[in-house]
């Protein structure tokens, strides 16, 4: 817990002190990073919203239905994607992709000593390894959880549209009516705690694998079960403070 | 970085001082830059007062080489300490420039100093 | 004993500690009950190549990591250029780090990067040479290890000996005057291992470096070492057992030493040692 910490106070002195150092973090290897973080993750998250704006819509205009308010499908399928279920679909999908690939690829390198031939080299780990995917994270975490957002809607209107057969207009202006822009941004901010969670816990386990190949199977399954267990207290804990 | 400019026989000599590290190449690349853009048939660079180069300043002169290679300069190197020659020898640079003795030495190579050969520019030439 | 007061004594009588490189005094590591080393002391001088012997196990490697300040140790004193790396943190470590080169066993090659930006990784991010000039340096150091043209194959894509040899390169990239290397060649062919030592050789002897090599195999131990040391195993373990130079080393007449250097596999060291345990081991210890 301690090392944890001391993690996160490195990967702020870098971020913040660095550049003024000249110690900056490498654009170029940002972008890779977030090409691999965020672009390849795309499809996947997107699938998953898709689909969860699929069956939020129609277990929704079922119930709804029955009550005698199925107008307010997409309300409740807007709503629910950008306080709840758009960051948080899209940060399990992020722990599975991306998270437990960053605890395996740093972990590796602490086994194979590339870590300690870094280190040796006078090149800080913190700086070279985590910083960038720090960064890429942090962008692309809410990033991700905005296109998820979207898809979820897409997913909604489906149902709305195909299903239902009732108009396209009115399900836009609904939607958009019914969520504020405080939605979105409780939305966007939950994403960036859970960004933050998930690539300090992943890098932290991998920074710290021992024992060889068995080491590196064992600690990635133990970053995935941390991220989701830090994503999902800290969600309640920031949904209770929001409403 | 330490260097003067020497001109022996109507010969210009680039002498330079010191170590050759990683603080200093920058400065000598800055220098051989300059150089490079007004071509001559030769260039000599005494290095008797050298006492080390590391990579970055053979690389230096690798660049230069690079620049000076379309107009057939001949890069004269003189007075090279024995471990300096070394450090030179062990990435197979002499073949890229030609060694000398002393200064002038390379200046008879180049057909410069009073009353040597004029013709002996061919033999420095390749 | 303070570093001024060694310099300056030095520099007047002894010659012979003026140019101490790295001093190791009463070093002692354990992990957990096990004692791998065990008040190990040496000096190396500049210019010299230090080759430290010893069975697997024998704690060889842990010394090196010792050495260039990876981990730290029970007890005693490592001075890199009169510096007490043991007790200097990870900050005030760097300075000295830039300065010597390691390479490691596996060569620790980053797999994410092409053999040229390995070579060129400690120069992009220590100094501030312009890419143009380290891209020619790294040309001139894949030279140095035979590889030239390979710089943009990433390590998965070469054999384990080229992937050590690029290792050196990356070693050598800052020109340490200080190189350590874990089994440098091991992997090679008896080709490429000539070519190493000859390199090793003209580094030192030509240019003054110093090097600290943790080697099997004799022939390259005897053919660059200029000092070397013999780690023991078993009962010795942890403790040096020979030393000196190699003649001297050559007519010493330890017989676990004698058996090492010409590769027995019945001597003093373990076979017999652990017979008794053996059968104990194997029929139970009732």
């Amino acid at each position: 817990m301690n090392a944890y910490f001391r993690l996160n106070v490195e990967i702020l002195f870098w971020l913040i002190i660095g550049p003024f150092q000249r110690q900056g973090p490498k654009v170029a290897e940002v972008f890779r990073q977030i090409v691999r973080i965020g672009v390849e993750g795309l499809p996947m998250s997107a699938m998953t919203a898709l689909t969860v704006g699929l069956t939020l819509a129609m277990q929704a205009s079922r119930k709804l239905t029955e009550l005698g308010a199925g107008m307010y499908v997409p309300d409740m399928v807007s709503v629910s994607m950008m306080r709840e279920l758009g960051p948080l679909m899209t940060s399990i999908i992020i722990i599975g992709r991306s998270g437990s690939a960053v605890t395996a690829e740093l972990g590796t390198m602490r086994v194979s000593e590339e870590i300690e031939a870094l280190r040796v080299m006078a090149i800080k780990p913190v700086k070279f390894l985590v910083v960038p995917r720090f960064i890429a994270m942090m962008i692309m975490g809410p990033l991700l959880t905005v296109f998820s957002n979207y898809f979820g809607l897409v997913g909604g209107w489906i149902v709305w549209k195909l299903i239902q057969g009732k108009g396209t207009a009115i399900y836009i202006t609904r939607s958009l009516e019914s969520a504020t822009a405080g939605d979105l941004y409780s939305g966007l901010f939950k994403s960036a705690v859970f960004a933050w969670l998930v690539v300090t816990i992943s890098c932290h386990v991998g920074l710290n694998v021992k024992g060889g190949a068995e080491g590196v199977g064992r600690a990635t399954t133990r970053s995935v079960v941390l991220a989701l267990v830090a994503v999902f207290i800290s969600n309640a804990t920031l949904t209770y403070l929001f409403f | 970085m330490k260097h003067s400019i020497e001109t022996l026989g109507g010969i210009e000599v680039l002498k330079l001082h010191g170590e050759i590290d990683l603080k200093v190449s920058p400065d000598l690349r800055g220098l051989l830059t300059k150089k490079a853009q007004t071509p001559q048939d030769y260039f000599i660079f005494d290095l008797q007062d050298v006492s080390y180069i590391d990579s970055s300043g053979l690389a230096t002169f690798v660049e230069f080489f690079q620049l000076t290679r379309e107009k057939n300069s001949n890069i004269l190197m003189a007075g090279l300490k024995p471990r300096v020659r070394s450090i030179f020898e062990l990435v197979r640079l002499e073949e890229l420039f030609i060694f000398c003795d002393c200064v002038a030495d390379a200046i008879e190579k180049v057909g410069g100093a009073a009353g040597s050969v004029l013709n002996s520019m061919d033999s420095a030439g390749d | 004993m303070t570093l001024d007061s060694d310099s300056s004594k030095s520099a007047l009588h002894d010659r012979e500690s003026k140019d101490v490189v790295i001093e190791v005094k009463d070093l002692v590591v354990r992990f957990g009950d096990r004692t791998i080393l065990d008040g190990i002391n040496f000096k190396v001088h500049k210019g010299d190549t230090m080759i430290i012997m010893g069975g697997s196990g024998c704690g060889k490697s842990t010394l090196l990591r010792q050495l260039i300040g990876s981990t730290v140790p029970d007890s005693g004193e490592i001075r890199l250029y009169g510096f007490d790396i043991t007790r200097m943190s990870e900050k005030e470590l760097d300075p000295l780090r830039k300065r010597f080169g390691m390479l490691f066993q596996s060569g620790a090659l980053l797999q994410s990067l092409t053999i040229g930006e390995n070579i060129s990784l400690p120069l992009l991010e220590n100094s501030k040479v312009d890419p143009a000039i380290v891209d020619l340096i790294v040309k001139m150091k894949l030279e140095l290890v035979g590889l030239t043209g390979f710089e943009n194959l990433k390590p998965a894509e070469i054999s384990g000996g080229m992937k050590k040899r690029v290792a050196l390169a990356r070693a050598l990239a800052l020109d340490p005057d200080l190189l350590f290397s874990d089994e440098p060649t091991a992997g090679l062919d008896p080709v490429m291992t000539a070519v190493v030592d000859k390199l090793t050789c003209d580094l030192t002897r030509k240019l003054g470096m110093t090097a600290v090599v943790v080697t099997h195999d004799m022939t390259s131990a005897f053919r660059i070492g200029t000092y070397m040391i013999m780690l023991g195993s078993g009962p010795h373990q942890g403790k040096i057992i020979a030393e000196g130079t190699p003649e001297e080393i050559k007519k010493n007449p330890d017989p676990m030493l004698r058996q090492f250097i010409n590769g027995e596999a019945d001597g003093p060291i373990p076979l017999k040692l652990s017979q008794d345990d053996y059968f104990k081991h194997l029929l139970g210890s009732g």
